[in-house]
């Protein structure tokens, strides 16, 4: 009897623990006394005050350790979420894309609060524009470790930024270690992309082709080096590869780490169907180093940089690129005769480097630095827009919002809307990948970075992104077609003299 | 079938075997012998190892097999910080598997000489820690890979015994690798051997488990992003250690398995014979060929010096003779430290330029790219340093190294790229033994304390010396680093002397006296050392009219000397031997007789 006295006490006791620990948890927040602050909250990843795609996976972010609560407060026109957590907003991602289309051309604002020393502090909302315009939702980035000139480990990951799942698509761990380099996708045929297997017996050009893979061996006897950086002809059948020896070297200085510089450079096309390469007068001319080749979104026109040759490597502040434009003629192969300047680079003093045209053939957007033609280890490297109607040149300065340290290796959205590029901006050795937002009028947006499920991710990671490129739809090889690939033997090409 | 009493027979040793006492005397004998004479080789697993007790770096362990096995090897090896652990944890480890063994053998029979058999397998792996190009990881997945037989072998009896291993298979995978295979055919055997194949279903799962232990690894390497044999050998790298040391542990488990079942048979005798003199044959040549210790005198040289005992190098260059260049690299920089590069150059095997800058190559063994970076950062080249370190990371065996993350934040500090410095700092004040520098420099970096910063010691001196003429050069291009230094600082004694040196070492007199007459300066406020003007002598002899003669005394009996060389080299027509007695510690002879190893 006294047994079950007991446990009838018990039980009540427990449940109003229950309730209490219950109600402590769900309990509303105590905002009354909250206090107000004009500015917008220090969040990072800093997503404030940007333009995001309807399908960008859920922007996490979080506050400074010095908080233990944090409440994040979303309101559309149409709808309201709140977030909750220690000092990470960690959205849901089914609710998060549901809210993003629901919110589609319309202001989203997020109002945040959070806790320290047991009070609350509400800083003035910020805003997240949510475009009409989706980004491709596929991104392909090589992972390296920040080492300059030599490679151990590389993989070619493929992330999806609609959600946060990753995956390797290549790996140099099963290619012999060999470097893979450039991936880089057709804008205007989305199922074809190409990278670069460098190794000494069994290296060559991966051109994928709708999944199907081929090896070429892009080298011949009367071509400086195999193809380097490329750009796809929109119909497919040519690729533009530079050909070039590249020199690293170093600076002992404390704000450089390094410079990389062509002894030599040309251009070639590699002819995909009849397995040639030819060149042409324009894009290799004696005395000057051409690179950066990219076709303009008809295909009717070469963009490539082009340089008087210097001595190198004393003079190698002198070496300064242009951006250049030449007539292409798919049928018969052949370059046009005039060769005209769209950046001169005596007339702004500065160098430019990795021309990428937008897909509806409006704008170009290349990265413009004080000299050389490599500039990710330069920290005034800066994306400029150049309008290739009018030849206005945009500096982008919303997309550049960094002051120091280079923004480099961008690429176009299929809809060419959206951009995304290499920002070292962070630290000035590990590059990490940042969209922006470009709209009809050729205005770039804020900047913002590759979300993370856990927004701390970046502090902890200790590889470069390197090379990001956008694709609209998910590249169909893997692992698997690479090792197969690579132990075949490569196809060869001929080289036809040009005209 | 003759019968063997084991009961009666009260032999001493097998008494010892069963007590496992063998395995406790081996165990005691690693201790000291680690403890004596190789903990230097566990300084340096501690050094190119990282453990922080940070999620994400935990999590990144799951991207390849053996996860759990690399988790527990870099947890332990970051002990091997402190003096004297290593000779604790090792002997440890060591009876932790030799017993582990012992309990396997006793699942298959409960003879007396267990203990004798565990010896073999267990020595083996043990071998194999003392690689310079392993960890503890195979070895606990070796040990893990036991412990899990000797948990199937206590379950009971019954089908499910096999379902649940077979369902556990992909996840032990991951957990320890390769080793999974090996754990299906222990697993095959046992079950062969206690007969278990009563119920058809049994027989099936038996199978089952052998071919799906062996199709794991096929099945999930592609979600690894590894090789073929990779899918097996996982946690290994069989370019770094060749597959038959890989494989022996295994075969001699199975072996001595093997012949803790044929004990009670006529022939058992002449098999231990055989088997124990083949293990012992095969022991010894794994202890010829994983336990270096040449290279352990190399490594006390780095470890002293990164612990920053100048003494210590001293002693050790006064205990060993040191031929390589590594060895010449450290003596050379100990020399530096002290001031007396110069005047000590003949206490040391020089072996060339490479003695005093070593150069680097992606080909052969990882530990000259992580000596390289020190003394760049000596000098106050920290670019280069960091440029090296990044690249020692790159290639040393796990990617990852505490120690050459130290040097990336000095660097970082030094340059003040204080955000990377930050980055660094960050993971490395979740570890251990570092955490409490990482955690009083990180104060001082969120303080944005500039005046603090600038007072630590490191940061005083290199900044002095860090160059500032953006001009540009090759990794391998030291003299080129020299003169950025000195162009920053002529005042840096240590680029002086080191330039100076390199020349000669190099044979190139003549730049060496260039260099010699553009700083004379500052090189005559002391006494000229003797290597220098032996070599400034043969500068003399060859230019006598040149007008700097009147400004840099020669002294008569360096003079004096060098006539007599001279005409005993002529008069012995160039043969070395005969001059070596009285000449060998001079320049004259290096110049004639040293060969300067060339570049690779």
């Amino acid at each position: 009897m006294q047994k079950r006295k007991k446990k009838n006490k018990i039980l009540p006791v427990c449940f109003s623990c229950l309730l209490l620990i219950v109600s402590v948890c769900c309990s509303k927040s105590d905002f009354s006394k909250a206090i107000q602050v004009s500015c917008e909250p220090f969040i990072y990843p800093d997503y404030t005050d940007i333009v995001i795609p309807p399908n960008i996976a859920p922007l996490n972010f979080m506050v400074s350790d010095s908080f233990d609560r944090v409440i994040a407060t979303l309101k559309g026109t149409k709808g309201k979420m709140q977030v909750k957590g220690r000092r990470k907003i960690s959205f849901k991602d089914h609710f998060f894309k549901v809210f993003l289309e629901e919110n589609k051309g319309d202001t989203i604002w997020i109002e945040v609060a959070a806790r320290k020393d047991g009070k609350w502090i509400k800083y003035s909302p910020f805003f997240w524009f949510v475009a009409n315009e989706p980004i491709d939702p596929w991104l392909t980035y090589r992972l390296i470790e920040p080492g300059y000139e030599v490679w151990n480990k590389i993989n070619i990951s493929l992330r999806n930024v609609t959600n946060f799942q990753v995956k390797v698509i290549a790996d140099n761990n099963m290619a012999d270690n060999a470097c893979m380099n450039c991936h880089t996708a057709n804008k205007q045929n989305p199922e074809m992309s190409f990278f670069h297997i460098r190794h000494s017996k069994r290296g060559g050009t991966i051109v994928n082709e709708r999944g199907h893979l081929r090896k070429i061996n892009t080298t011949s006897d009367k071509t400086i080096s195999a193809g380097v950086y490329g750009s796809w002809h929109p119909r497919g059948r040519f690729i533009a590869f530079s050909t070039n020896i590249i020199v690293p070297a170093f600076y002992s200085v404390s704000h450089k780490k390094m410079e990389v510089y062509d002894a030599t450079s040309d251009l070639v096309i590699l002819d995909l169907k009849r397995n040639e390469i030819f060149s042409g007068e324009a894009i290799s001319q004696e005395g000057k180093f051409e690179t950066f080749p990219e076709f303009s979104a008809d295909g009717k026109r070469l963009f490539f940089c082009v340089a008087d040759s210097v001595k190198l490597p004393d003079d190698y502040k002198f070496l300064k690129y242009n951006l250049c434009v030449v007539d292409f003629d798919t049928a018969s192969r052949t370059f046009g005769e005039k060769v005209d300047t769209i950046f001169s680079a005596d007339r702004y003093n500065k160098t430019v480097s990795e021309p990428r045209v937008s897909p509806d053939g409006k704008y170009i957007l290349v990265t413009v630095f004080d000299y050389g033609t490599f500039p990710i280890w330069h920290s005034e490297a800066k994306l400029n827009l150049i309008d290739l109607k009018t030849g206005e040149i945009n500096p982008l300065p919303d997309v550049n919002n960094n002051k120091k340290y280079s923004n480099s290796y961008h690429c176009w959205s299929s809809n060419s809307r959206w951009i995304v590029f290499a920002s070292k901006r962070e630290n000035g050795l590990y590059g990490m990948p940042y969209f922006a937002y470009i709209d009809k009028k050729g205005q770039g947006h804020k900047s913002f970075v590759l979300p993370q499920r856990n927004p701390e991710f970046y502090g902890y990671f200790y590889k470069s992104f390197n090379i990001p490129e956008l694709f609209a739809v998910q590249p169909n090889f893997g692992v698997a077609d690479i090792e197969r690939i690579f132990k075949e033997p490569a196809e060869k090409v001929t080289f036809i003299e040009g005209r | 079938m003759k019968q063997i009493n084991h009961k009666s027979e009260n032999s001493f040793w097998l008494k010892l075997c069963e007590k496992g006492i063998p395995g406790i005397v081996m165990a005691v004998v690693l201790g000291v012998f680690i403890q004596l004479k190789y903990q230097y080789h566990f300084f340096l697993k501690e050094q190119i190892s990282f453990f922080a007790f940070d999620g994400q770096h935990i999590l990144s362990y799951l991207n390849k097999p053996s996860f759990f096995s690399k988790l527990v090897a870099d947890f332990i090896s970051q002990f091997f910080y402190l003096r004297g652990m290593a000779a604790i944890i090792v002997p440890l480890l060591f009876l932790i598997l030799y017993f582990s063994i012992k309990k396997v053998i006793q699942n298959f029979s409960d003879g007396p000489l267990g203990g004798f058999y565990a010896l073999f397998p267990t020595i083996l792996i043990i071998i194999f820690v003392f690689n310079v190009n392993t960890d503890l990881t195979y070895f606990i997945s070796f040990l893990l890979m036991l412990l899990l037989f000797e948990g199937y072998s206590l379950l009971p009896s019954k089908w499910w015994r096999s379902l649940v291993i077979f369902i556990l298979i992909p996840f032990l995978y991951a957990a320890i690798g390769g080793l999974v295979s090996f754990l299906g055919i222990l697993i095959f055997i046992y079950e062969i051997k206690n007969n278990s194949y009563s119920s058809l279903l049994r027989r099936m799962l038996t199978v089952f488990i052998l071919i799906f232990s062996l199709l794991v690894p096929l099945m999930f390497r592609y979600h690894y992003a590894i090789s073929l044999s990779q899918a097996f050998l996982y946690p290994v790298d069989y370019k770094l250690v060749s597959l038959g040391w890989i494989l022996a542990p295994l075969f001699s488990l199975l072996i001595v398995i093997l012949l803790a079942e044929i004990e009670d048979q006529q022939y058992f005798k002449l098999c231990l014979c055989l088997v124990s003199v083949a293990f012992i044959i095969l022991i010894v040549f794994g202890c010829y060929t994983h336990v270096n210790l040449n290279l352990e005198k190399l490594l006390a040289l780095d470890s002293e010096w990164y612990f920053g005992n100048i003494d210590k190098i001293y002693e050790l260059e006064n205990k060993y003779e040191y031929k390589s260049s590594a060895g010449a690299y450290y003596c050379n920089l100990a020399h530096a430290a002290r001031g007396e590069l110069a005047d000590r150059f003949f206490d040391v095997h020089q072996t060339g330029p490479q003695g005093l800058v070593l150069p680097i190559s992606n080909k052969g063994s990882y530990l000259p790219i992580i000596f390289a970076n020190e003394v760049y950062f000596y000098l106050g080249d920290v670019n280069a340093s960091q440029h090296l370190a990044l690249l020692a990371m790159i290639f040393s065996p796990n990617h990852y190294s505490s120690r050459l993350l130290r040097r990336l934040i000095q660097v970082n500090v030094i340059n003040e790229e204080y955000k990377i410095a930050e980055k660094y700092l960050k993971i490395l004040e979740k570890t251990l033994f570092h955490k409490k520098w990482a955690h009083n420099l990180l104060l001082m970096l969120n303080d944005n304390d500039e005046e603090k910063i600038s007072c630590i010691s490191w940061v005083r001196d290199k900044r002095l010396n860090v160059p500032t003429k953006e001009d540009l050069r090759q990794t391998n291009d030291c003299v080129k680093a020299f003169e950025l230094l000195l162009e920053r600082n002529p005042e840096n004694l240590d680029a002086l002397h080191y330039k100076l040196c390199y020349h000669l070492l190099g044979k190139e007199v003549e730049a060496f006296a260039n260099t010699f007459f553009q700083f004379q300066e500052i090189l005559l406020r002391v006494r000229v050392p003797k290597l220098y003007q032996e070599a400034l002598v043969i500068y003399y002899i060859n230019k006598p009219d040149l007008e700097i003669w009147s400004q840099i005394p020669v002294k008569p009996a360096i003079l004096k000397k060098f006539i007599e060389y001279n005409n005993l080299y002529v008069h012995y027509q160039g043969e070395g031997r005969k001059l070596e007695k009285n000449f060998k510690n001079t320049y004259w002879f290096y110049y004639h007789y040293a060969k300067a190893e060339k570049e690779e």
